[in-house]
C-alpha cells in the first residue's frame, strides 16, 4: 500500500526544469560554436548569442537555486555528513550492480528531507563544486574576451580556456546520460521523471487502510 | 538672388569639380630646362638633366639621398634582394659598370634612376662618359601623361643621358627624329623656360604609379582587359587591381560579373590616390606616425616643415606599411596612414560580436578583401624557360590562358596567415602564397642568372630548346616542348638539365624553392561587399582552414619552404595532393590563435568522447540486463510454494 507525497516543491521544479532546458541548449549552441560546418542548427552567430544569454540564465538560476537551498536549509541534503555514509554509498552501489536485478527493495526510499542517495550526494558534490564552477569560470573568461582580454590572457588564454570549457561540456553530457538513465531506476521507470514534474512520488505506507486515511 | 546662383554654382562646383582642378589650379611656374652642364638644352640640343633643372627650386640630391626608390633600400635589403618574377638577382652598388650597364637595359625601367644609377663604377668594363648617367627621373611620377614607352626604348638601347628627355616625349617641349631628340624651341621663352602649365607638372597620382606596380586603368569608365604579366608586380602577385570602375563593367571575363556590382578598389572610387597614404614622409600636410627614432614619449610630432621648406626638400622616402612581400626600407614600415587611422570602425561595426578581439585578431583586410578578381600568381618555375624565355607561370583563379580575353577569371580568395605586426602581436592578413622554384650553384648557393639559364636551355637561339632537353622533355615525340612536357617532374629530366646547365660552368646545380607569401592590401570592397558571414571564417571548411594550392607541381621534387625573414608564418602543413600538386593546409591553432568553430583539440574530445562512450555502454549493458530480466520474470513459470 502506498500513498504519495509532496517530495519536490515547486521551485525546486522550476530550478531543476530551467537548468536541464539551459544545460541542453548551452550543449547544441556549444556544438554549434565548436563545429558549425559539422553541426547546424542556428547558424553561428545565433548560437554564439544563444549560448551567451543562456549561460546567463544558467548563472542565474544556479545563484538562485544556491540562495534558496542555503535559505531553506535544504542544502545538507546535498552533504555527505551521515556516520555511516560509506556503509550507504556501499548498499547503494550493490543495489545498482546486484539487487536491482534480483528486486531486492530500494535501500534508500527517497523522502522529502532525503531526497538523495549516497551516490547522487558524491555526484552532486562533484558537479556543483567542480564541474559547474569549472564551466562557469571558463565560460566567463571567454566571454570577457571583448572587454577584459587580459584577464583571459591571464588565465592561460584561448588555448587553456577553451579545451577545458570543451572538456567540461563533455563530462556535462556524460552526467547527463547518466542523470537520465538513472531515473529510470525508480519503481517504475517514469516514476522520479513524474515526480519532478508533479512533485509527488508514491511511498509505501505500513499499516492498515484505516491507520493511513486516519 | 544673385548671391543664391552664386552660392548654388559654387556648391555644384565643388560637388562635381572633385578635388583635381583645386589641384591643377596650383600650376608650375615656368622651368628652365638644362643639361648637365648647367646649361639651357637648347644651346647644344643636349639631353635634360632634371638633377640640374629642378634643382633650382627643389634640393635634388637631398631628394634622390631620401628616397628608397632611388636607393632600393639599405646595402642588406639590397644584398637580399631577388625578384621572382624576372630572376632578377642583381645587387646595385655590387656589381661592375658593365654589369650596371646590362641591368639598366634589361631592368631599369623599373628604377626611377639616381643614386647608383647615376654614379656607376668607373672601371673601364663600360663607358658611361657616353652613355650618360640614368638621373633620377622626376618626369616619370610628376609628368600626367611621362612617355614610358619612349623612356624605356632608351634605356633598352643604353642611351642613358636620354632617358629623362624621351619621357617628355607626350609634350609638346620634345620631338623624336630618328633615333634623336630635337628641342622645340617655339615653347622655350627667351630665358629657356617652358611653360609651368605646358608639362602640367602635379603630385603623382595612381596612373604614375601604375608604371612599375600594380595595374590601373588607363581611363576611367571605360573596358578595360589585363594582359598578365611581370610589369605589374603587384597585381600579378596580389589580383589587386586599383580602379574606381566597377567589376561587371570591365573587359574582363570574370566570373559572374553581372552580380558584380562593386568597384575594383573602394578608395579608387573614392578618388583617393596611392600618395594619399603613401606620402611623404615630411610633407606638412601629412600627420604621420612618429618614427621610431624619435622618444617613446611623443605621440604627435608637432614642428614641421612650412611650405617653402618642403618644397626645396620633400623627402622622397613615402610612408610605407608593414607588408610581407617588402625588402625594401624596413625602417619605415608601419609609417603610412593605416585603415584605423582614417576609418572610426568601432562605430560602424556594432552588428559585429566580440568587436574588439576581431579587431585586434585580424587585419580589416580580412573581411574587406574577401576576393581578388585578377588573375594572380601560384607558381614562377625558373628551373626551365618557356619559348620566351620567360619563367613557367601557373596563375590561381583563371581557367585558361589569362592573356587571353575569352578565359574565364574566376578570382580568388586570399588565405589568411598569422603576420607579425610591429608590435609583436599577430593578426590574420590576407596574402597570397606564391611558391618559385630556381637552380642554385651548389658550389656557393647562388641563384643561377636568367642568362646562364637562357644559355643552357636555348643554346644560342632563344626559343629553340637544345635537342638534348627535347629528347628527355618531349614526351609525345612531336619534336616540340609544350604544355605539361615543359616540367622537370622526374628525375631524369632533371639530370638532363643539370647537365645542360653543368656545361655551362655551374657547380653541383640544385634546384630551391621558396613559398613567397604577398600581403593584400588593396583591391578592397565597399563595405557592403564585405564578409559578414561569420561562417566565412568560423569552421574548418572556412577560408580560415580551407587549403590553399601553392604549386601545381614540384620541379624536381622540391618542396619549397617559407624564407626566414617572412613576417608571416604558415601554421599548418603543406601536402601533396594525388596529381603532384601542392597544398596548403592551414590550422590556424597551431600559431596559437583561436578561432571559434575551427579545430578542435584532440585529445579533450578523445577524453569527452570515451567518457561518453563507456556511459552509453554502461548504461546500455545495465538497462540491457534490466529489460532483460524484466521480460524473463515475466515470462518464468511461478515458482511452487516450498512449504
Amino acid at each position: 500500500m502506498s500513498r504519495a507525497i509532496q517530495i519536490y516543491t515547486v521551485h525546486e521544479r522550476i530550478w531543476h526544469w530551467i537548468q536541464a532546458f539551459t544545460i541542453i541548449v548551452l550543449m547544441v549552441t556549444g556544438s554549434e560554436i565548436r563545429s558549425p560546418q559539422s553541426f547546424h542548427v542556428l547558424g553561428f552567430q545565433t548560437a554564439v548569442i544563444t549560448h551567451n544569454v543562456f549561460a546567463g540564465l544558467l548563472l542565474f538560476n544556479a545563484v538562485m537555486g544556491l540562495f534558496y537551498f542555503l535559505t531553506s536549509g535544504k542544502m545538507k541534503q546535498y552533504l555527505p555528513g551521515e556516520h555511516d555514509f560509506f556503509h550507504k554509498a556501499y548498499c547503494q552501489v550493490r543495489y545498482y550492480s546486484y539487487g536491482m536485478f534480483r528486486g531486492e527493495p530500494h535501500p534508500m526510499e527517497p523522502t522529502p528531507d532525503r531526497r538523495l542517495n549516497p551516490l547522487q550526494k558524491l555526484t552532486y558534490l562533484v558537479i556543483l563544486n567542480i564541474l559547474l564552477p569549472l564551466q562557469v569560470v571558463t565560460g566567463l573568461l571567454l566571454w570577457s574576451v571583448q572587454t577584459w582580454p587580459a584577464a583571459m590572457s591571464g588565465m592561460g588564454g584561448g588555448g587553456a580556456l577553451v579545451p577545458l570549457h570543451a572538456l567540461g561540456s563533455w563530462l556535462f553530457l556524460a552526467f547527463t546520460i547518466m542523470h537520465v538513465y538513472l531515473t529510470t531506476t525508480g519503481n517504475t521507470p517514469l516514476e522520479n521523471i513524474r515526480a519532478m514534474i508533479t512533485g509527488l512520488r508514491e511511498q509505501p505506507v505500513e499499516g492498515s487502510i484505516e491507520e493511513v486515511k486516519s | 538672388m544673385r548671391t543664391t546662383t552664386i552660392a548654388g554654382v559654387l556648391v555644384l562646383a565643388s560637388l562635381f569639380g572633385g578635388r583635381l582642378p583645386a589641384q591643377d589650379i596650383l600650376a608650375h611656374p615656368d622651368i628652365p630646362l638644362l643639361n648637365a652642364q648647367g646649361e639651357s638644352v637648347l644651346t647644344r640640343n643636349a639631353p635634360l638633366s632634371l638633377k640640374e633643372s629642378c634643382n633650382g627650386c627643389h634640393d635634388t640630391a637631398y631628394i634622390a639621398s631620401h628616397s628608397y626608390h632611388v636607393s632600393l633600400g639599405t646595402p642588406e635589403e639590397r644584398a637580399a634582394r631577388f625578384d621572382p618574377l624576372t630572376l632578377d638577382t642583381f645587387r646595385p652598388g655590387r656589381g661592375t659598370a658593365a654589369e650596371l650597364a646590362t641591368w639598366l637595359r634589361t631592368r631599369g625601367a623599373r628604377h626611377v634612376g639616381g643614386g647608383f644609377a647615376a654614379s656607376p663604377p668607373k672601371d673601364g668594363t663600360f663607358d658611361f662618359a657616353a652613355a650618360g648617367a640614368t638621373e633620377m627621373n622626376c618626369l616619370l611620377c610628376h609628368l600626367p601623361r611621362p612617355d614610358d614607352e619612349a623612356r624605356r626604348r632608351e634605356l633598352a638601347a643604353g642611351r642613358f643621358a636620354w632617358v629623362s628627355t624621351a619621357t617628355l616625349g607626350k609634350t609638346p617641349v620634345v620631338t623624336r627624329k630618328g633615333e634623336d631628340w630635337s628641342w622645340n624651341r617655339e615653347v622655350f621663352d627667351e630665358k629657356g623656360q617652358v611653360k609651368g602649365e605646358l608639362l602640367g607638372l602635379r603630385t603623382p597620382r595612381a596612373s604614375n604609379c601604375a608604371i612599375c606596380h600594380g595595374f590601373v586603368p588607363p581611363k576611367r569608365n571605360e573596358p578595360f582587359f589585363l594582359r598578365p604579366g611581370a610589369s605589374h608586380p603587384e597585381t600579378e602577385t596580389t589580383g589587386s587591381i586599383f580602379a574606381a570602375d566597377r567589376i561587371r563593367e570591365s573587359g574582363m571575363n570574370v566570373a559572374g560579373k553581372d552580380d558584380l556590382r562593386r568597384p575594383w578598389d573602394v578608395h579608387a572610387e573614392r578618388l583617393l590616390e596611392c600618395s594619399d597614404c603613401h606620402g611623404s614622409l615630411n610633407d606638412p600636410a601629412y600627420d604621420a606616425e612618429l618614427p621610431p627614432t624619435e622618444p617613446k614619449h611623443l605621440a604627435v610630432e608637432p614642428r614641421r616643415l612650412d611650405l617653402r621648406e618642403f618644397l626645396r626638400t620633400p623627402s622622397h622616402d613615402f610612408a610605407k606599411g608593414h607588408v610581407s612581400q617588402s625588402q625594401v626600407a624596413r625602417r619605415l614600415d608601419g609609417s603610412m596612414r593605416r585603415c584605423e587611422d582614417c576609418h572610426a570602425a568601432e562605430k560602424t561595426h556594432a552588428f559585429l560580436p566580440y568587436r574588439d578581439r576581431h579587431f585586434t585578431s585580424m587585419q580589416c583586410e580580412a573581411c574587406h578583401i574577401p576576393k581578388e578578381y585578377a588573375p594572380t600568381r601560384q607558381q614562377t618555375d625558373w628551373t626551365l624557360l618557356g619559348p620566351d624565355g620567360d619563367a613557367l607561370v601557373v596563375y590561381r583563379g583563371v581557367s585558361g590562358d589569362p592573356s587571353d580575353p575569352r578565359t574565364l577569371v574566376r578570382g580568388y580568395t586570399p588565405t589568411l596567415l598569422p603576420r607579425k605586426e610591429l608590435d609583436g602581436t599577430r593578426r590574420l592578413t590576407p596574402q597570397n602564397l606564391m611558391s618559385t622554384f630556381f637552380w642554385v650553384d651548389g658550389a656557393h648557393g647562388e641563384k643561377v642568372s636568367r642568362d646562364v639559364l637562357a644559355r643552357a636551355i636555348f643554346g644560342g637561339t632563344e626559343g629553340t630548346y637544345r635537342p638534348a632537353l627535347v629528347e628527355a622533355l618531349d614526351t609525345n615525340g612531336d619534336g616540340r616542348l609544350e604544355g605539361r612536357e615543359l616540367r622537370l617532374d622526374t628525375a631524369k629530366k632533371t639530370a638532363v638539365m643539370a647537365g645542360l646547365l653543368e656545361n655551362e660552368g655551374v657547380k653541383n646545380p640544385m634546384i630551391r624553392g621558396e613559398i613567397l607569401p604577398y600581403g593584400v592590401h588593396h583591391g578592397v570592397a565597399p563595405a557592403r561587399f564585405a564578409t559578414k558571414d561569420c561562417n566565412g571564417c568560423h569552421g574548418v571548411e572556412s577560408r580560415v582552414g580551407r587549403e590553399f594550392q601553392i604549386a601545381a607541381y614540384l620541379p624536381g621534387g622540391v618542396t619549397p619552404h617559407l624564407p626566414e625573414d617572412a613576417l608571416v608564418t604558415l601554421p599548418g602543413r603543406l601536402a601533396p595532393t594525388s596529381d603532384g600538386a601542392l597544398v596548403f593546409q592551414p590550422d590556424p591553432t597551431a600559431a596559437g590563435l583561436r578561432v571559434l568553430g575551427f579545430g578542435t583539440d584532440r585529445l579533450v574530445d578523445r577524453i569527452g568522447q570515451w567518457a561518453v562512450i563507456l556511459v552509453l555502454v554502461g548504461v546500455f549493458f545495465h538497462g540491457g540486463i534490466r529489460i532483460f530480466l524484466h521480460f524473463y520474470s515475466r515470462n518464468a513459470p511461478p515458482k511452487e510454494d516450498a512449504s
